[in-house]
């Protein structure tokens, strides 16, 4: 059994048809954010005659896509769309569709018509895509035990390598090994190229999160993918393929060791590792990186007891670098250490089915003994859901300085619901803004200075993004 | 023929929203909580004559034979709040005592202990994300009206107007049908209008339709049905209570209600961490 999440819900998806996929289980407490959507997997379905049957499921999943946008969505007025024109219009194109295809083509003009990400249809194929991406992780699990020493089973704890790695230039290159970790035991120095993973040539990895060409960004895509292959059950071991600095060709046995992280999970979200780093730089500035927005009885208290260390320090950093996200009220809870007034974060917009719209404002509420001093944080495109929530916030109140690379996009809150011909159907029951009224639905979290590794500074060892947010507290600016 | 299947919403982060939602809903059900601030109507409070008859009829029912004399000083419910999207059950604790004030506090799983109170003209939150909070405006108001436990008797504080609406057949959460009589309630306070459905048989408040005050001066929509009455004492509580507001769904479930319970030193004072707010 693996606990990895990503991987937990791609196995999921095989086995319980529940379509949360990618990263559900991750966001779902700031709603969360399937993988494909308004644009779809380009398939070899079916191309002959569709029976009466058939197209009677495709006339059925249009009504409920109609039907489920109209009374749902955030906006009555449906984004200026006529809804019942655009029924008029692509009706009749579903009930005379020759094929799947051009049914769902139709369903997605239908949609299309919102001009709003986050609401697509998914074809049944690439749920089938997904399954084989799944059973491959699987499969690679598997072939693994016979390499492990380890008597790994059902009841192993969930594992993990002790890396980082981002897609830079079309490469995933690694950005982080945490000492004593099985990584750096394995030899593996920040600035390699990953090449190969569990058997799979992470080009083709990259290919596969290009095709999908969803909502979801490629490069976010891909390093979700990736993500799920760096992890596993405690005690298994992976082969991987690197080209090291000097360009050779690295092939290195790695066992994934039980997470240091506290596990925390949440109603039906099972519990996974969350990363906490509290940490003096250079200078007495602070560092603070959180992994996902989790266990806040444990979080919170050690953020909290990090400000009061870091009180006098010339600045802080917060590091949401690869934070997927979670209960969206604990970014709120951290703003406050570091405001001196009352205001607001952003708003969720919804539409109750009996009083229309309504809004709930998230606020700000400054603690005491808040800290007062510079505030950098680090973001990056695997910075998803409440770590833009919080970046954004921050910014747009002007208190934090954002460095790095734009996040992810992925913060509406949405579902992903099985339409009867089997296709998926994601739409946002949601919308939120931040306070200056910025919409963070495709656009994400904008750095305030715009950089990022590059492979040869992470050859000697340097984190850039973190450099360059140090430098600036240090600098009189 | 397949149906559509597979609804995974999630919203475990308006958690925040969880009590106002519950704190809509009188514990002796009473009125709804549509009140803003922006206006004050001046004209004398009026019920219309059928309006009168359900109003006296459910009165009657709920807040037992002798409900003029007040006798209910105080209450303390215990029991659970459900969010079914995250299958995420807290258990609960209530005490709300006349002109004293009032504590609500959950444990909720993953998430650590939200608490909300009264205690005197103070209204106040605290938990694990926000910290210590007084709260103000509406959002206080509404908390405050919780220690009226006979506000249905003192409608004319809360309602500038009341008027029967007719009769309406509703469908409960468990799919039964019943016929209500409806009742428009416009707030004395900004004019926000509610709607209540009064069983036509039982006289019980079966639903509300209102508008609860949130955080930041908001206000969100919210309908509750109000069911599995139980006589504690003479009065019939809602043991059982499924809101909704918009996306969200909670279930609020009591296993126990004491009324007139002894109320420990200190029980209702402001926490320390309050005070200290105060004290700013």
């Amino acid at each position: 059994m693996t606990t990895n999440p990503i991987a937990m819900s791609l196995s999921r998806l095989t086995s319980r048809k529940s379509l949360s996929f990618i990263i559900p289980s991750i966001l779902l407490l700031v709603g969360f954010v399937g993988c494909a959507s308004d644009t779809v997997v380009q398939t070899t379905a079916a191309q002959h005659t569709l029976t009466d049957e058939r197209r009677a499921l495709n006339v059925e999943s249009f009504e409920y896509v109609w039907n489920s946008i109209k009374d749902k969505h955030w906006d009555p007025d449906l984004n200026g769309i006529d809804w019942d024109q655009a029924k008029a219009d692509l009706l009749p194109k579903v009930q005379n569709a020759s094929t799947d295809n051009e049914a769902r083509a139709a369903i997605n003009e239908l949609l299309g018509r919102l001009e709003q990400s986050h609401f697509g249809i998914i074809p049944s194929s690439a749920y089938t895509k997904l399954q084989e991406e799944s059973a491959e992780i699987e499969d690679d699990t598997d072939s693994s035990k016979t390499d492990s020493d380890s008597d790994s089973d059902s009841d192993s704890k969930p594992g993990w390598s002790g890396m980082n790695a981002r897609l830079i230039d079309n490469q995933f290159l690694i950005t982080k090994v945490v000492p004593d970790s099985p990584a750096q035991h394995a030899g593996i120095k920040t600035g390699w190229i990953l090449d190969s993973i569990r058997g799979r040539k992470v080009s083709s990895l990259i290919e596969l999160a290009n095709t999908i060409n969803g909502v979801m960004r490629p490069e976010t895509q891909a390093g979700l993918i990736v993500y799920s292959r760096l992890h596993g059950d405690a005690g298994k071991t992976i082969k991987m393929i690197f080209i090291d600095g000097d360009d050779q060709t690295q092939e290195v046995d790695l066992t994934f060791v039980e997470s240091p992280g506290i596990m925390a999970g949440i109603g039906e979200l099972p519990e996974s590792p969350i990363e906490v780093e509290a940490a003096t730089l250079d200078n007495g500035i602070g560092y603070f990186r959180l992994s996902m927005f989790m266990s806040p009885g444990t979080v919170l208290p050690t953020y909290q007891q990090f400000i009061k260390d870091h009180k006098d320090a010339p600045g802080i950093v917060i590091d949401m670098r690869g934070n997927f996200g979670g209960i969206i009220l604990m970014a709120p809870g951290m703003i406050n250490w570091l405001i001196d007034e009352k205001g607001l974060m952003g708003t969720m917009k919804m539409r109750d089915a009996q009083r229309g719209p309504f809004e709930i404002p998230l606020m700000l509420n400054p603690r005491k003994k808040h800290y007062t001093g510079k505030v950098a944080v680090l973001i990056d495109e695997m910075s998803i859901s409440n770590a833009e929530i919080l970046s954004a916030g921050l910014k747009d109140i002007g208190r934090a300085k954002i460095f790095g690379t734009r996040t992810a996009g992925l913060a509406l809150p949405s579902v992903v619901e099985r339409l009867p011909n089997g296709d998926g159907f994601q739409y946002a029951f949601a919308d939120y803004t931040t306070s200056g009224g910025y919409s963070l639905e495709s656009n994400g979290t904008t750095p305030d200075v715009d950089i990022n590794y590059t492979r040869q500074g992470l050859l000697n060892g340097h984190d850039e993004v973190l450099d360059a947010a140090t430098d600036w507290i240090n600098s009189d600016e | 023929m397949k149906k559509s299947t597979t609804k995974k919403i999630n919203f475990t982060m308006l958690l925040a929203a969880a009590m106002p939602m519950f704190l809509s809903n009188s514990v002796l059900a009473g009125p709804g909580q549509d009140h803003g601030s922006e206006a004050v109507a001046t004209d004398a409070p009026t019920m219309d004559a059928k309006a009168r008859a359900v109003w006296d009829k459910s009165i009657k029912a709920s807040l037992s034979e002798n409900a003029e004399e007040e006798w209910v000083k105080n209450m303390r419910l215990t029991g659970t709040m459900l969010i079914p999207a995250q299958s995420i059950t807290a258990n609960m604790n209530i005490l709300i005592a006349k002109d004293l004030g009032m504590h609500v506090s959950m444990e909720i799983p993953g998430l650590g202990p939200f608490e909300q109170g009264v205690s005197g003209e103070v209204a106040w939150s605290s938990n694990m994300m926000e910290g210590p909070k007084i709260v103000e405006g509406d959002e206080a108001k509404q908390l405050i009206k919780q220690l009226d436990l006979y506000a249905d008797l003192h409608w004319e504080k809360y309602y500038q107007s009341i008027s029967f609406n007719g009769q309406e057949t509703i469908t409960l959460p468990d799919d039964t049908e019943i016929q209500t009589n409806v009742l428009e309630l416009v707030s004395i306070d900004d004019g926000t209008i509610s709607t209540q459905y009064y069983n036509a048989d039982t006289g019980l408040l079966a639903k509300a339709v209102s508008t609860v005050s949130i955080p930041g001066g908001g206000k969100m929509p919210s309908t509750a049905y109000t069911t599995d009455y139980r006589d504690i004492e003479g009065i019939m509580i809602p043991f059982k209570t499924i809101s909704s507001s918009g996306p969200m769904k909670q279930i609020i479930e009591f296993t126990e209600v004491l009324v007139n319970d002894e109320i420990k030193d200190g029980e209702l004072d402001l926490p320390e961490e309050i005070k200290e707010l105060m004290e700013d």
